[in-house]
């Protein structure tokens, strides 16, 4: 097989948290290890508070792993200039998290880094906006007065414009009506099919890793599940609990029992994941 | 001397009805300040009794030394009052408002020292002791305001900074828009005492000259003097403490400590 595009090595994570009762670790990823070919659409899909967005974090440099690795065309990402990293692995938040100044401003931010002229930029932008579905007649408004579908995709723009070889996208149809993130998954599926750009998607929605994906990873309490054709994942789950997470069956709270039907609960750490709650600054 | 009302213990002792209003008002209110009224009353009694006499004990023996450990003392003082009031999670929120509020004053009084006063001894108490106090306070809140003011700004757009992180974006660029943002809104008291000294109120120099009855054209000049000192100690107190902190938010690999914030 030829080296992977972007890999994880048994990366864990473990968090601290700032608790009225002092402070507290929590291991929020622990050994996931997967592998993303070139030009592929790979999945990560798995519940609220499963780590899916700390995975992605640590792909594109934004955290480094307690232990394990992450490799870019077979290269130690640590060992990489982190932000030769990042332009390289570009990433489209759950939350637009737009800048303050114009879809231009936003467009053109990547640019104005890498130190392009004016007009360069402009053209560059413009294409940009274009891939991403947006009129022509957007580059000139306000961020801040677009509807969250639009400012989604001036994020995807904005992304798209450092030209990056992968594109990890971390549910960015929450929030959307169906339409919107119809434009948004069709837009996500073109890039990849269409500009060869590897897609790293990460959804609690089935369906949609469905229309993207050929292959996912189930990420359950910061466990890779189990991974592989999508397909076989929802038809024929080799888990217990990719099956109950399919049916939707698999309640959010008991991560006590998990630790039981994982059967590889490293014992007494049943609490360590600790008890998921919403991140109050994540929009 | 003319026009110099001597006030004696009694009539000090009757000013205590003054606070006794205070103390009223927070009793009556149920403020849960009351005990606060009460420390903060003795405490300015105590420490303008003991300052008094310590500066009379350090203006008589005119020593470097003794110079020395009163700035010193007066510079800890301060860093401690901006570290408290700095409301981050990062470690050593003392030596950095320590090293701004001492990169302030002493970039600020050595340009006086050597170029506008021109002291000699350089360490004359009476001018370098209350310039510098005047100096070191000022640097004070435009510190402690820079801190809480960068911290939080950086929480609020926290989603931007690291959207511009991972575009490729340095830890400076990407934090650009809370650094100035925390600069510009801490030296805004700064900006309006420039602005309006001498209308609203008379700066401290000033009116104890005139209460003695000795104003003079040099206690104008003295006070404009100080004025400029006091923007530039702010100003260079206020950068230091944002670099200061933007450098703990960050790693070498230009990610964000959220658990700083
Ligand atoms: N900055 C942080 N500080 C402390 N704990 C965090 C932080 N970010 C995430 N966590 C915790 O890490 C765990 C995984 O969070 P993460 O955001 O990666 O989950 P997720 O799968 O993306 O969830 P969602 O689908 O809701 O976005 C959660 O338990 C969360 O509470
Ligand atoms: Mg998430």
């Amino acid at each position: 097989m030829t080296t992977p595009k972007l890999e994880a090595e048994r990366v864990s994570l473990s968090r601290t948290r700032t608790r009225a009762a002092g402070v507290e670790h929590a291991r929020v990823l622990r050994d996931v290890s997967f592998g993303v070919g070139e030009g592929e659409a790979f999945g990560i899909i798995g519940p609220s508070g499963s780590g899916k967005t700390s995975l992605l974090r640590l792909l594109n440099g934004l955290e480094s792993p307690d232990s394990g690795r992450v490799l870019l065309d077979g290269g130690d990402a640590s060992e990489m200039d982190a932000l030769d990293l990042r332009r390289k692995v570009g990433m489209v938040f759950q939350s637009p998290s737009l800048f303050p100044g114009s879809v231009a401003s936003n467009v053109e931010y990547a640019l104005e880094l890498g130190g392009l002229s004016e007009a360069e930029r402009e053209a560059r932008g413009r294409r940009c906006l274009d891939r991403a579905g947006l009129p022509a007649a957007f580059w000139a408004r306000d961020a801040a007065e677009l509807s969250r579908g639009e400012q989604q995709r001036v994020s995807i723009a904005r992304a798209l414009a450092a030209e990056p070889a992968v594109l990890l996208m971390d549910e960015p149809t929450s929030a959307l009506d169906p339409a919107a993130s119809e434009r948004i998954l069709s837009l996500a599926r073109s890039l990849n099919i269409d500009d060869g750009v590897t897609v790293v998607f990460v959804t609690h929605v089935l369906e949609q890793a469905r229309r993207i994906c050929a292959r996912a990873l189930v990420l359950i309490d910061g466990r890779g599940v189990e991974q592989g054709a999508i397909d076989t994942l929802f038809d024929d789950p080799a888990e217990e609990l990719t099956r109950r997470f399919i049916e939707g069956t698999l309640d959010p709270c008991e991560s006590g029992a998990r630790e039981q039907v994982l059967g590889r609960g490293d014992g007494g750490e049943g609490t360590d994941v600790g008890t998921r709650e919403p991140r109050g600054n994540e929009r | 001397m003319s026009g110099y009302f001597e006030l004696s213990w009694t009539d000090v002792a009757i000013s205590l009805s003054l606070v006794g209003v205070l103390f009223a008002v927070a009793l009556v209110q149920r403020l849960g300040i009351a005990r606060g009224v009460v420390i903060g009353a003795i405490r300015t009694f105590v420490q303008l009794m003991v300052i008094g006499y310590v500066l009379k004990f350090v203006f008589d023996l005119s020593k470097w030394y003794w110079v020395f450990l009163m700035l010193t003392v007066m510079l800890v003082v301060a860093a401690r009052t901006a570290a408290v009031r700095d409301e981050g999670r990062g470690p050593g929120k003392f030596s950095i408002a320590a090293t701004a509020i001492t990169a302030g004053v002493l970039i600020t009084m050595v340009t006086v020292v050597g170029l506008i006063i021109r002291i000699r001894p350089w360490y004359t108490p009476q001018i370098l002791i209350p310039v510098s106090g005047m100096v070191i306070g000022n640097t004070m809140n435009a510190v402690a305001l820079t801190t809480s003011r960068f911290r939080s700004e950086m929480q609020l757009r926290r989603g931007q900074v690291e959207a511009a992180l991972a575009l490729g974006a340095t830890s400076a660029e990407a934090s650009a828009g809370p650094f100035r943002q925390a600069i510009r809104s801490a030296l805004i008291p700064t900006m309006n005492a420039l602005a309006v000294v001498g209308l609203v109120q008379l700066p401290g120099m000033m009116s104890g000259q005139i209460i003695a009855g000795i104003l003079s054209v040099q206690a104008v000049r003295y006070q404009i003097v100080v004025m400029y000192m006091i923007a530039c100690g702010a100003a260079v107190g206020s950068f230091v403490a944002a670099a200061m902190i933007r450098r703990q938010l960050f790693t070498v690999r230009h990610q964000l400590r959220s658990e700083y914030l």
